[in-house]
């Protein structure tokens, strides 16, 4: 895959662009990243990518806005906050059909990009200069909805609560959104001085695929964008403790949750051993903790690992009988004691490495993987194309992950125990 | 020889090639220029519904035990010497399976040696190996599975709603099965339901990405067992046009309520044509969608909210139902918003306007899942099983007018065959956000 990424130092950006004739779609997309800073901070800027894309200037009604957008083709303005590593990323994008299917020989790819930079730059605002009291109502609830949606997804719930934890007094720690306290908290009068500061202080990154993107979508947002004085986007890796932290915390359910947060070697050079490790670790259905602690066991249905590269930890998530909580974590702990030991089969080093050739090779095939390969490369400054990091990641050799696996120290243990109901 | 057919969209100029191989088995190729995933997928006409049936060779129907489709999507991956995942993974491709309430569907993506790849897919499908230690050790891991969805709101809301609407069809009970009825489940019932179903008569295989139909043809020729001539029926008890129940509760532990509320279709014996399905989405989108007057007013008075709030039309063997559902602090009151609306709408009828504008943005939806190679296998494989074709359909947002949407509102909403399931916070545990 060509590598096209032009970065603007004097403006804070970093855009990537790609042609995808064999696409039937077109995007663009924009994050604004900033240091997460507390719960308040949070919530204040998690409402700015809703309130901006509500409406526009040319469409102020809600309804009329998603009506323009179904005559382009059922085109979509999509606003989210995220979390990567210590930073708050609040995303926008536009995308649609790419033009050669437009019956009607619209240009929808120019216009989702122009869209997009509407939105960002010149957002509808209210007569006395703040957003429509209206929208700011509706997006604070919504975000208060999404917190609750989380807590009914029992298995993003604990991840997110052992997140919490194990990062507990790092900027990681901070929820993407705040809290419900918080995000009743803020007034409608603060937001637009998020939004500006936003602008001016996040470091910005920008995505473009379709038929005919080039340079001149990222010129042009650069242009809009001016000189700014950014904040620095940078991570600090986590520092493993030394007792595991052990939370348990009761619910009435009818399956438990277990998640573990281990610690790695925060030596930069052994970050693709440390990926290789989470493969080998929980990976895969070829992993030791598919193997074993499903299969062999029968102790769950689902037990995987997921390496965090920016804060250099692994995530193992679990959902078990309450019976066999102490158990399943007994099993877990065992298996990376294996790796620990050297017992690592070549065939389990195979399938690791070839897994990780066949998601690498695949980014090309999907704009929101190539989307996120490069936002992940640009926020930890590795900008390996995946074919170049698929060639290296095949090098790494078993003693290598052997090494990462005796780094490895556990953290965090949250339990989320299934009681029956009172 | 089997013979190539080429299907082609006039409108995209998209297309792919059906293949009714020698085998019986109807084999789809949708090759895509520039990209570099192949997705293989081997399907068979078996989900969750069918606990009865009847074989062509038989003169009986019989009746088994729920979740045995599941329960041999898990068992297939396995054979007497070792697993189909460790032999994909030899080949850094990945695999899984799923069965749905018609279907069971397993699949591989790689992005290179796809030939073998599809052996593998083949050759494990075709190759079934039960024995009663195994099959304990699966009642394990389902029945975790079975608990995770226990706890899942979403999937209580809907089977609760299911279970409000229809009496007898087998769509009430959920895909897995129970802890108790997995329980029943021995290495004899998943041989017969093995050799029932998975006939390749009864079967299809998609494969769609980097492929061409000459080497897939050549793979099938290769790997294709024959089966015997023999088909089978589903057979459902019969379904009132009523409902159950207008009303359904559940308590769980969930910060805010959740609610599904469906109106059941008479008639559902036929499954609907692609422009009866087509033209149902543009009504369901001019009614709900969220440039709808009805999503404006929910949303307005803090009812709904955009991330959960959708509608669907659940259509499938026997079944079909407009179901409307989401995340709502009043559940009752969307659900009398939605009994008015459908009122209004059986008076007054949409406008050619807002059809033409609606089928246009279903198009284009339509248009961006042509992207993905596991989207366009599921896709084609999705509409031979329902009997419809994958561009008719696509084709058809063209043609649709407000007389058609306005039928189809005469056909389907009937207030007294409609039923709500509700979930609710456990009285102590709803505040915990």
């Amino acid at each position: 895959m060509k590598h096209n990424i032009i970065e603007k130092k004097d403006s804070g950006l970093t855009a990537f662009w790609q042609p995808t004739p064999q696409f039937t779609t077109a995007r663009c997309s924009v994050h604004l990243v900033l240091p997460l800073e507390s719960d308040r901070i949070s919530s204040l800027r998690a409402t700015v990518p809703f309130l901006v894309s509500r409406v526009t200037k040319e469409y102020p009604d809600y309804t009329a806005f998603g009506r323009y957008l179904q005559s382009l083709y059922g085109a979509s303005v999509l606003a989210g906050v995220t979390r990567a590593g210590d930073n708050q990323l609040l995303n926008l994008s536009a995308s649609g059909i790419a033009n050669r299917f437009a019956f009607d020989g619209e240009d929808v790819e120019r216009t989702m990009a122009s869209l997009l930079e509407k939105i960002l730059f010149d957002p509808l605002l209210a007569e006395d200069g703040h957003f429509p009291e209206d929208g700011f109502i509706q997006e604070r609830r919504q975000l208060v909805e999404t917190l609750e949606s989380e807590f009914n997804e029992k298995r993003i719930y604990a991840k997110n609560r052992a997140t919490e934890l194990m990062f507990q007094g790092e900027p990681a720690g901070i929820s993407r959104l705040g809290t419900r306290e918080s995000l009743e908290d803020i007034r409608r009068e603060e937001i637009v001085g998020a939004w500006k500061e936003a602008l001016q202080r996040a470091q910005v990154l920008h995505f473009s695929f379709g038929d005919g993107v080039d340079g001149s979508f990222a010129e042009r947002f650069a242009e809009q964008l001016g000189g700014r004085d950014c904040a620095p986007v940078a991570t600090h890796p986590h520092t493993p403790r030394t007792e595991p932290l052990r939370v348990t915390e009761e619910m009435t359910l009818a399956q438990s949750k277990l998640v573990m947060g281990f610690g790695l070697d925060a030596d930069q050079k052994k970050r693709l051993a440390n990926r290789m490790l989470a493969i080998v670790f929980g990976g895969t259905p070829s992993s030791k903790l598919f193997l074993n602690v499903r299969e062999k066991q029968s102790l769950c249905y689902y037990c995987s690992a997921q390496n965090e590269q920016q804060k250099n930890v692994i995530f193992v998530q679990s959902g078990v009988e309450t019976k066999n909580l102490e158990r399943a974590e007994e099993a877990i702990l065992h298996e990376l004691r294996e790796i620990q030991n050297g017992n690592i089969s070549d065939e389990e080093l195979l399938h690791a490495r070839l897994a990780m050739k066949t998601s690498c090779t695949a980014v090309a095939d999907s704009a929101a993987a190539m989307e996120g390969w490069y936002l992940g490369g640009i926020l930890s400054g590795d900008l390996r194309t995946p074919e170049q990091y698929a060639e290296e990641i095949m090098k790494v050799a078993k003693e290598e992950i052997v090494d990462a696996a005796q780094h490895a120290v556990l953290d965090t243990v949250y339990m989320l125990k299934g009681v029956s109901a009172k | 020889m089997s013979e190539i057919q080429t299907i082609q969209s006039v409108l995209t100029g998209e297309k792919y090639y059906r293949i009714p191989h020698d085998s019986g088995l109807t084999v789809f190729v949708y090759p895509k220029e520039g990209v570099r995933t192949t997705f293989g997928l081997f399907g068979t006409k078996y989900g969750s519904i069918d606990k009865s049936f009847k074989r062509s060779d038989e003169p009986e129907a019989r009746t088994t035990p729920a979740g045995i489709a599941h329960f041999l999507e898990h068992k297939l991956f396995e054979s007497e010497d070792g697993d189909a995942f460790s032999r994909f993974a030899k080949i850094g491709a990945s695999s899984n399976a799923f069965t749905s309430f018609e279907t069971t569907r397993y699949l591989f993506a790689c992005t290179e040696k796809a030939d073998e790849a599809l052996e593998i897919l083949l050759d494990f499908v075709q190759s079934p190996y039960f024995t009663a230690q195994t099959v304990q050790k699966e009642q394990g891991i389902i029945g975790q599975e079975i608990k995770m969805y226990d706890d899942d709101p979403q999937w209580r809301v809907l089977f609760n709603l299911l279970r409000a609407l229809y009496h007898t069809h087998p769509i009430r009970e959920d895909i897995a099965g129970t802890v108790e009825s997995i329980a029943e489940i021995t290495a004899d019932h998943l041989y017969d339901c093995y050799h029932t179903f998975y006939n390749l008569r009864n079967m299809a295989l998609s494969v769609a990405g980097s492929c061409t139909p000459e080497c897939v043809l050549e793979i099938c020729d290769k790997m294709l067992k024959p089966s015997a001539a023999v088909d089978v029926e589903r057979a459902f008890p019969p379904e009132p046009d009523t409902v159950v129940t207008a009303r359904t509760e559940e308590r769980l532990a969930v910060a805010a309520p959740l609610f599904e509320f469906g109106v059941k279709a008479a008639n559902a014996a036929k499954r609907c044509s692609e422009k009866d399905y087509a033209t149902t989405e543009i009504l369901l989108n001019i009614m709900a969608s969220d440039s709808s007057p009805l999503f404006r007013r929910l949303l307005d008075a803090s009812l709904i909210n955009e991330a959960s709030f959708s509608s669907e039309f659940f259509e499938g063997s026997g079944y079909a139902s407009v179901i409307f559902g989401g995340e709502s602090r009043d559940p009752d009151a969307v659900c009398e918003a939605i009994r008015e609306e459908m009122r209004r709408l059986k008076a007054e009828g949409v406008s050619e306007e807002d059809v033409k504008r609606t089928a246009k943005a279903l198009y284009g939806a339509n248009i961006s899942g042509l992207n993905v190679p596991e989207h366009l296998a599921n896709a084609v494989m999705d509409m031979e099983f329902s009997g419809r074709e994958l561009f008719r359909y696509l084709e058809s947002f063209r043609e649709i007018t407000a007389a058609d949407v306005n039928r189809r509102i005469a056909e389907l909403f009937d207030e007294e065959r409609s039923a709500v399931s509700v979930i609710l916070p456990l009285e102590a545990e709803g505040e915990a956000v």
